[in-house]
This record gives structure tokens, C-alpha cells and sequence, in this order.
């Protein structure tokens, strides 16, 4: 596949500019940050520590972004029949998966910024917060794209991603009440960065055995990603 | 003239439903082909397979004398295809969606003027696209298929369900593309349109090529060899085109002859007679 960076550019622009027009991608970002105002105000008080809350709302954010919104936007593409014009406009499927990631990595780093600094986070740990909210992001976007290519429209890509979007969030926040959430926590993207996220406030060495298996996880649900998304758009091509 | 496109023994099966059967045609540069015929004959299947977006299962396919590929990237650099499935964006201005285009394709802002200023769309540029008109979106998809000046355009039914007046606006349009050199593959199955646009034509009934020629050539070769004679009183009389039955009827006349010409069929009538069916 061609990977042109003019393209890149243009379709990035075009994404961007059209995400800030899609009702569905707005609704998308205000959850998260709705929901950290709204935990904030109801237990910033109440609790020591404020990774809890961080925790809650990164989750969201990470639920909702590579999942519903990158779904949504390629659905709309798809409803709309300019996925198929842009194809026939010798634009690449990775140009086009690319291009809408990137926005979607965009708002991950611009919800998490605020997501940080709404539970007053120390600003040091927040390159480290956002780089590990990206490789989550990155582990789950290939997801949020085969839920997209196999949605007709934005309405199925909404439904098609609800499931997935508890997968992600659930196991994660409920990991410490007991053993059975806490091992399927482990398998999550979500949980990986959390674990990850509390090492190094707690300056534990990045290469430790608890990051190493962290890492390996979300390796696992990168590969998975591309190897289904692979599976989807050679089946959505064939269909069409 | 240069053979642009060409089709040797091509078929295509779909599970078990044969789509295109030994399709043989080419294409010369600088021709409008017509490709006519009724919903599901295999119109918009074989635009596909010329295009890359579909693959034969036997055949060759070739355009601008190169074996088709799949999803053939080198392809789109040089072509332009506007179907009923190409879509724009909506939320986006006449100017933003032609500059999407033209920034995708590498142009300059210079082809996106010149497009403006071909299609009539000057004075449009800030509109947004979901106010425009049917007639003026489609102009629009016109520009964005011709901003990279294509060789060669596939155009899948470009009037259907056009009003009459936009339908003929796009007429021009498909005209003045091939007067600037621009070969054009058209599929439809409105026959006046095919007639008035056409070159050559082709027939594709259930995947097969039943006929292939010249509009006109086609009329005369299927021609039912009659004579239509009308009087300034009103009659009309009708004869074939033997001399002597001729001569013998208009001596016989009366009333003055007002018209006298020979019957024939049109490209719809051509289409029944080798089909059976209507389209």
C-alpha cells in the first residue's frame, strides 16, 4: 500500500474539518469530559489519591476516541459514498486509515490533557500520561476501524461499538474489586496503561517485568487490530 | 486512433450467477462508447473490472495497453470515474470539496478555476454542497472527476434521474470533455442519450455483447426496408424499398407529396428486436 505524505495532509485537514461538523464525534468527546467533571465534583473531596478519578475518565476517553469516534468517521465516509470516491481518486486504504487515526490521536492527546489536569495531576508526569495514552490509543484504533469498515452507516457503527466500548472500559475500572476482574482487567489496553501510568508516578523502572507484560499486551491487541481490520476490509471489498 | 481499452474474452461469475460472459470490445482514444443496457446486465460490472475495482475471472482487461490490476493506484492517476455511488461532502463548500481533490491529485489552484469556470460553478464556491441543486451537485462531480484533466473518463448513468434541462446541461458537459480529446466510456440505459452521445455503441444483455457499431450504422443494418411517404393532405402511406412497388404507388398518388423517407428503427427498437426484451 502507498503511504504519500500530500495525501496524508489533505485528508487530515479534510478529517479534522468535518469531525468538528459531526454531531456524532462532538457528543463522542463531550462524554468523557462531562463525566470527569462530573467525578470530580462528586468525589475529588472524597479521595486521597486522584488517580482513581483520572483512571474512570481515561478509560472513557479511551473507550470512546479509537473506538466510536474513528468508527463513526469511517462510517460516515461509507454512508455517504465518498470513502469509494476517494479510493477512485488514488487514495490508499492506509492513506485513508492513517489521515482519520491521526485526528483521532489528536483529540486522545487533547482529552487527556485536560483529563489531567482536571484531577491536578503533576505536570511532569504529563508527557509520560500522554505517551502512554497514545499506545493504548494505538492498540485499540485498529478496532475502532474494523467496527467502522463493517458498519453500513454511522447509526450501526454506534451499535457495533458499544460492546467493545464496555470491554474496554468495565474490566478496567471495576480490576481492583476482586481477582476475576482484575485478571480480565489485565488483558485490556486500559488497565496496561493504568498499571503503566502508576509505575512511573511511583518511579519504578520502565523496564520492569509489570510494564514488560503490559507492553506485550497491548502489542497483542495492535497485532490483533491490524490482523481483523486486514479480515474486514478485504471482506468489505469483496462485497462491494 | 489508439486502441485506450480493451476487453478479450472476459467473464465474471458471481458464486454461481454468470455476470459477464465472452465480453470482446475495445475502445479507441478519443471515442464516447456507449454501454447500454437494462438494469443488472452487467453495465456497472464491467466498468468495475476496467477499472480495477472488481477482478475477471477469465479474460483480459487492459487499459492504456497495460493488463488491469487490482485496485490500480498508476490507473486512478489517469483516469476519472464518476458512478451513482461517487459521493461528496456534504458539509463541505463547493471550493473546499475541489480543493480537497485537487490537493489529493498534487494540483494547482489554477485547475480548480479552470474546472469552476468549465462546469459553471463560478460564483457557487462558498456554497455549501447540501444546499446545492441535483443539476449543480452534479456538475460538481463532474469537477472533481475531470480537475486531474483525465484520458479517460468511465461515466455509470451520469443522468439518471437528472430533470430533462440538467440532463441536457450534462449532454454538453460529456460533449465538450471528448471535443478536448478526453475518452469517454459511458454506460447507460437511456438509448436518445446514447444516440446523441455515442460514437459506437454496445448491447449487453444478461453479461453478453449481442451487438456492437455505429449508432447509425446499427439503424441502417437493422432497417425493416420501408418507405414512409406523407401527403399534404394528411395521409401516411408505407411501403419498402423496392423500385418498381415505389414508382407504382407514387404514380398512383393524388395529393402532393409533402415528406418521403425511410423508416428507421432507433436504438431502443434495435435493442427489442435482438433481445426480445425492452429495457
Amino acid at each position: 500500500m502507498r503511504l504519500r505524505f500530500y495525501k496524508i495532509k489533505a485528508l487530515f485537514l479534510k478529517d479534522f474539518n468535518l469531525s468538528l461538523k459531526n454531531k456524532n464525534v462532538m457528543a463522542m468527546l463531550l462524554l468523557p469530559i462531562l463525566f470527569g467533571v462530573l467525578f470530580n465534583y462528586l468525589l475529588f473531596d472524597q479521595l486521597q489519591d486522584h488517580l482513581y478519578i483520572l483512571n474512570m475518565c481515561q478509560n472513557l476517553i479511551l473507550a470512546t476516541i479509537p473506538l466510536s469516534v474513528q468508527s463513526s468517521m469511517i462510517a460516515e465516509e461509507k454512508e455517504k459514498n465518498t470513502m469509494r470516491t476517494l479510493m477512485l481518486s488514488d487514495v490508499s486504504g492506509l492513506e485513508f486509515l492513517l489521515s482519520k487515526s491521526l485526528v483521532s490521536f489528536l483529540y486522545i492527546l487533547v482529552m487527556s490533557t485536560i483529563n489531567f489536569f482536571l484531577c491536578e495531576m503533576n505536570a511532569e508526569l504529563l508527557p509520560a500520561f500522554l505517551g502512554l495514552s497514545l499506545l493504548a490509543g494505538i492498540a485499540i484504533i485498529f478496532f475502532g476501524s474494523m467496527v467502522g469498515i463493517l458498519a453500513k452507516d454511522q447509526a450501526s457503527a454506534s451499535t457495533l461499538s458499544t460492546p467493545f466500548m464496555l470491554i474496554l472500559y468495565l474490566p478496567a475500572m471495576f480490576a481492583t474489586f476482586n481477582d476475576i476482574m482484575a485478571m480480565i482487567g489485565k488483558c485490556m489496553p486500559t488497565y496496561a496503561l493504568q498499571l503503566m501510568f502508576e509505575n512511573v508516578q511511583n518511579n519504578v523502572d520502565f523496564f520492569c517485568m509489570d510494564n514488560l507484560i503490559c507492553l506485550a499486551t497491548m502489542l497483542f491487541w495492535i497485532v490483533a487490530g491490524i490482523v481483523l481490520f486486514q479480515m474486514a476490509y478485504k471482506k468489505n471489498q469483496r462485497d462491494n | 486512433m489508439n486502441e485506450i481499452m480493451k476487453m478479450e474474452h472476459v467473464s465474471l461469475a458471481f458464486s454461481t450467477v454468470k455476470a459477464l460472459d465472452d465480453l470482446n470490445f475495445t475502445v479507441q482514444a478519443g471515442e464516447i462508447f456507449g454501454f447500454l443496457g437494462p438494469s443488472g446486465a452487467g453495465k456497472t460490472t464491467t466498468m468495475k473490472l476496467l477499472s480495477g475495482q472488481l477482478r475477471q475471472d477469465e479474460g483480459i482487461v487492459q487499459v492504456f495497453q497495460k493488463n488491469v490490476k487490482n485496485n490500480d493506484h498508476d490507473l486512478y492517476a489517469q483516469i476519472g470515474i464518476l458512478s451513482d455511488n461517487s459521493g461528496l461532502y456534504d458539509n463541505l463548500s463547493v471550493y473546499e470539496n475541489l480543493k480537497l481533490f485537487a490537493d489529493i491529485r498534487h494540483l494547482k489552484k489554477a485547475n480548480i478555476k479552470e474546472v469552476l469556470a468549465k462546469l459553471k460553478l463560478e460564483g457557487q464556491e462558498k456554497k455549501l454542497v447540501k444546499k446545492l441543486s441535483r443539476g449543480m451537485r452534479q456538475r460538481l462531480m463532474f469537477a472533481t472527476v475531470i480537475l486531474h484533466k483525465p484520458r479517460l473518463l468511465f461515466l455509470d448513468e451520469p443522468t439518471s434521474a437528472l430533470d430533462p434541462a440538467t440532463s441536457e446541461a450534462v449532454h454538453k458537459i460529456i460533449l465538450d470533455l471528448n471535443k478536448e480529446g478526453t475518452t469517454i466510456f459511458l454506460t447507460t440505459h437511456n438509448m436518445e442519450e446514447a444516440d446523441k452521445l455515442c460514437d459506437r455503441v454496445a448491447f449487453l444483455h444478461q453479461g453478453h455483447i449481442m451487438e456492437c457499431g455505429n449508432p447509425q450504422e446499427l439503424k441502417v443494418k437493422y432497417a425493416n426496408n420501408c418507405i414512409c411517404i406523407q401527403t399534404n393532405q394528411g395521409d401516411m402511406i408505407q411501403t419498402t424499398k423496392d423500385k418498381k412497388e415505389l414508382i407504382s404507388i407514387l404514380s398512383k398518388m393524388d395529393n402532393e407529396i409533402l415528406t418521403i423517407h425511410s423508416v428507421e428503427p432507433d436504438l431502443k427498437t434495435i435493442f427489442l428486436n435482438i433481445t426480445g426484451r425492452e429495457l
